[in-house]
């Protein structure tokens, strides 16, 4: 069996990596008593897994473990024990079992919701998500350093139709949802790019995962 | 943090450096007395020293005193922070360091001295110690380099010279009790009270004169304090309080695992190691406590290994037996037992063989020199036979691949003997071929260019020429081109100017300065090193490189560093540079009769290995040493 949670990448750790993060959720279960499975070897590792890697700096309250267990625990006391031995910034928001064939969350997730604010500059932006929100297509030359070109051209309008927009105690706040497709999905700060608008001191905070319907990923 | 906004933190490598929040972080907002733990290199080097683990441990557990943690920031922040006004603030309450009582670095190498300069100006603090006013925090120094303190001697208000863990509370408490007294006598009074405190050194009261030739006259006491300092040593290691429930990074850093320190000091005493002068005598922690210790730490860690740390763990009194045990227990979390260096011969490879039964580790071994003579010289004392033999365990045991450490540049030392690096190389791929059938074993074959040290035996050597550095390196290199074998070397640049701050004097403080001055930072990385300002540094001092590294020191000179010492006499460290000419060895006390280095009869200390209790055995009696 696997117990499966949702976890937060709070602002005091958002400038942790990926790998690091991953490493800091390993050493929080191994602080518990938990009966974590470790697969064979010389080089034994924990059954876990994230879904989704998250961009250094970018704060997440959907982030989403699956960790396999050697015996049965139940998700109450999974969540009692691991809730005290991971570090701040790191919350358990929700959490079930699963058997282990069960496919990946992320496997289900079709939608990621973000919250981006940035300081507000003289001009209102209104304008700007107006023309966003009533284009057909806007084409935007996604940084891919792999590439020869250094680029790779996406039509940001297949990843979204709309961004809200609010001015809000000196900020921009956009909020917007953008689609998870079989061949990957957009940044949050690719969307406001390449609206034009300036992200070098961009708060970037996913808010959620969800299911086609707009469903959750877990119970809480 | 406020200061770093998210646009710089979203433009600097390894941000997470900057950002604190770590588990287990000791978080006081309220202190009577603050003091940074500074280390001069990046967040990753300094996270991984053990010593302020241990210091941090033991602050933060005392009422009223909190420990914070400060590391250099790295080039690219240190623009950002410069181009802003941005000061450098500790991780865990952020105080800029010129608001925090004291400011402690470490002295680990002396390539990292312009860092310290760096931090303290980042941190708003005056450079020199005499320009420091009322309500400036008092800069202090420790660390192994600290039995050279002067290069730094005009920065630093005092130094902590030797074991910090119970002088470190004591200078702490004393200052407490200065400012609840309402702080008498101003700066001055504090740190005359510090300098009555055993294993406290402050430099102003000490006058140093030279001869004409440059060499020191001597070094007087301008007031009422001893005319040398000894250091502190912790007697009983199993007595003083060991962090086992230290700070977790998250970014990964150089030692990124449990450090369980099994014993203090190394009795070996090869003539070129600093470390095995300056930790003496060898004490053990028992074996009952480091396993009760070992399992506290993995469960308030959560690290996957745990590495049984010392100058020579192999020497532990017990290692069978604790190796045995902690590897059995750790088995269920799956944490692995690591030793960090290995001696030559089998029975290691045995126990490496053990500790590897959970993970599959390199192996590395240190011959330190390929031929038998210059081994003789440095007293390694071990033969090409303990490293094939060595080798021969391993190979059979499924070992492919090894790691050897070579120094080039030691005194007294011929072409043959570098080339005798080679051979040696050949010989332990040509033992491959013998034991396994198979051609191909990977030889990494690591040579650095060796430095003289103070209080060593090798502290009167005139360090190799550039030029003579360099040829050896292509000498061996030359040598060295086989199938299989990967050479790594160094520049020999960083080798001369290490060399010139390790057995300097005060006057390399203006050296420093100006060095920093003109940019000098984080010198240890060869990429931000640069050899020519360092040389229009010292030009524009008016010192001379070749008078501190190349020069063959007389005799009879009086050292800069002598009147700070770790207890060895100067007797035994000059009869050892004799018998190195005549290629004679000293064995190891630890389990054998005194060598008569002075230590324990000086510091009134004494060996603690329980390999000599259980046995009933006691060390025969000391030699009288002088000093």
């Amino acid at each position: 069996m696997k117990v499966r949670m949702q976890i937060t990448k709070d602002p005091e750790i958002r400038f942790v990596s990926h790998l690091d993060y991953l490493r800091a959720i390993e050493r929080g279960l191994r602080r518990t008593d938990l009966p974590v499975a470790y697969s064979e070897g010389f080089n034994p590792h924990m059954k876990f897994s994230l879904a989704s890697a998250l961009g250094v700096g970018v704060v997440s309250y959907a982030e989403f473990v699956e960790i396999e267990m050697a015996e049965p625990v139940s998700a109450e006391e999974a969540v009692e024990q691991l809730r005290n031995s991971l570090p701040k910034g790191i919350r358990i928001l929700a959490a079930d079992v699963a058997a282990n064939n069960e496919p990946a969350l992320m496997a289900k997730a079709a939608l990621t919701e973000y919250e981006v604010s940035v300081p507000a500059g003289g001009q209102d932006l209104l304008d700007k998500v107006t023309n966003f929100n009533n284009a057909k297509t806007l084409i935007y030359k996604k940084p891919a350093p792999k590439r020869r070109e250094g680029y790779k051209e996406v039509d940001i309008k297949r990843y979204l139709d709309s961004v809200e927009y609010k001015r809000e105690n000196g900020n921009d706040v956009f909020r917007f949802e953008i689609k998870i497709f079989e061949d990957g999905s957009l940044k949050a700060v690719d969307v406001l790019t390449a609206m034009g608008i300036d992200c070098s001191m961009a708060d970037v905070r996913r808010l959620g995962i969800y299911r086609e319907n707009h469903g959750g990923m877990l119970r809480v | 943090m406020e200061d770093l906004t998210l646009d710089i933190l979203n433009n600097v490598e390894h941000p997470a450096r900057y950002t604190g929040g770590e588990y287990a972080g000791a978080i006081k907002k309220r202190a009577a007395v603050r003091m940074a733990l500074a280390f001069p290199d990046v967040y990753e080097v300094g996270m991984s020293y053990l010593g302020f683990k241990i210091l941090y441990h033991l602050v933060n557990r005392e009422e009223n005193l909190a420990a914070e943690r400060v590391y250099a920031p790295w080039v690219d922040m240190e623009k950002h922070m410069r181009a802003r006004g941005i000061p450098l603030r500790t991780l865990e309450t952020k105080q800029v360091l010129k608001d925090c009582d004291f400011v402690g670095f470490t002295l680990q190498y002396e390539l990292s001295y312009t860092n310290i300069l760096n931090m303290l100006d980042l941190g708003r603090v005056p450079l020199y110690a005499k320009d420091r006013k009322e309500g400036d925090p008092f800069v202090i120094v420790g660390g192994p380099c600290v039995f050279n303190p002067e290069p730094l001697a005009d920065f630093f208000d005092f130094a902590i010279i030797g074991d910090g863990e119970e002088v470190l509370i004591e200078v702490l408490r004393a200052y407490e009790g200065w400012k609840e007294a309402g702080s008498p006598g101003g700066r001055e009074g504090f740190l005359l009270r510090a300098s009555r405190i055993q294993g406290i050194y402050v430099p102003k009261y000490y006058d140093v004169r030279y001869f004409e030739d440059g060499t020191v006259a001597d070094v007087r006491p301008s007031r009422d304090v001893p005319k040398t300092i000894y250091k502190r040593v912790v007697t009983d290691l199993d007595g003083v309080d060991y962090p086992t429930n230290p700070v977790v990074p998250f970014n990964t850093i150089v030692h990124d695992r449990i450090m369980l320190e099994i014993f203090r000091g190394c009795s070996r005493g090869c003539r070129f190691c600093h470390a095995g002068m300056v930790y003496r005598p060898v004490r053990e922690r028992s074996k009952e406590k480091l396993l009760a210790l070992g399992k506290e730490l993995v469960k308030n860690t959560g690290y996957n290994e745990i590495s049984l740390f010392s100058l020579s763990s192999a020497d532990y009194s017990q290692l069978p037996d604790l190796v045995h045990t902690m590897v059995g227990e750790m088995h269920r979390k799956r944490v692995s037992v690591s030793l960090p260096s290995l001696r030559i011969d089998s029975f290691c490879v045995a126990i490496a063989k053990e500790v590897n039964a959970v993970r599959k580790s390199g192996l590395t071994l240190a011959p330190e020199a390929g031929s038998q003579r210059m081994r003789d010289i440095i007293n390694k004392g071990v033969t090409e036979e303990d490293l094939l033999n060595a080798v021969t365990a391993a190979f059979e045991n499924g070992w492919k691949s090894v790691k050897l450490y070579f120094m080039i540049g030691l005194p007294f030392e011929t072409d043959e003997d570098v080339l005798a690096i080679a051979q040696l190389v050949r010989n332990v791929q040509y033992r491959y071929y013998e034991v396994t059938g198979h051609k191909g074993c990977q030889v990494t074959a690591s040579a650095s260019v060796f430095v003289p040290k103070p209080y060593t035996a090798f502290q009167w050597f005139g360090q190799d020429s550039v030029a003579e550095m360099k040829r050896k390196q292509f000498l061996l290199k030359d040598a060295l081109k086989m199938k299989n074998v990967d050479f790594q070397y160094h520049d020999a640049h960083t080798s001369v100017v290490e060399a010139v701050i390790a057995r300097g004097d005060r006057r390399l403080g203006q050296a420093i300065y100006n060095a920093w001055k003109d940019g000098a930072r984080f010198d240890g990385w060869s990429d931000q090193f640069s050899f020519a300002r360092w040389e229009k540094a010292m030009a524009d001092a008016g010192l001379n490189m070749d008078f501190y590294a190349g020069r063959q020191r007389g005799e009879e000179e009086v050292f800069p560093w002598e009147h700070v010492s770790p207890g060895v006499a100067r007797a035994y460290l000059a009869s050892e540079w004799q018998k190195a000419q005549k290629g004679e060895l000293t064995g190891d006390c630890r389990r054998s009769d005194c060598k008569g280095c002075g230590v324990c009869q000086k510091l009134g200390v004494k060996i603690v290995d329980y390999g000599l209790k259980e046995r009933g055995e006691s060390v025969s009696e000391s030699k009288d040493a002088d000093n």
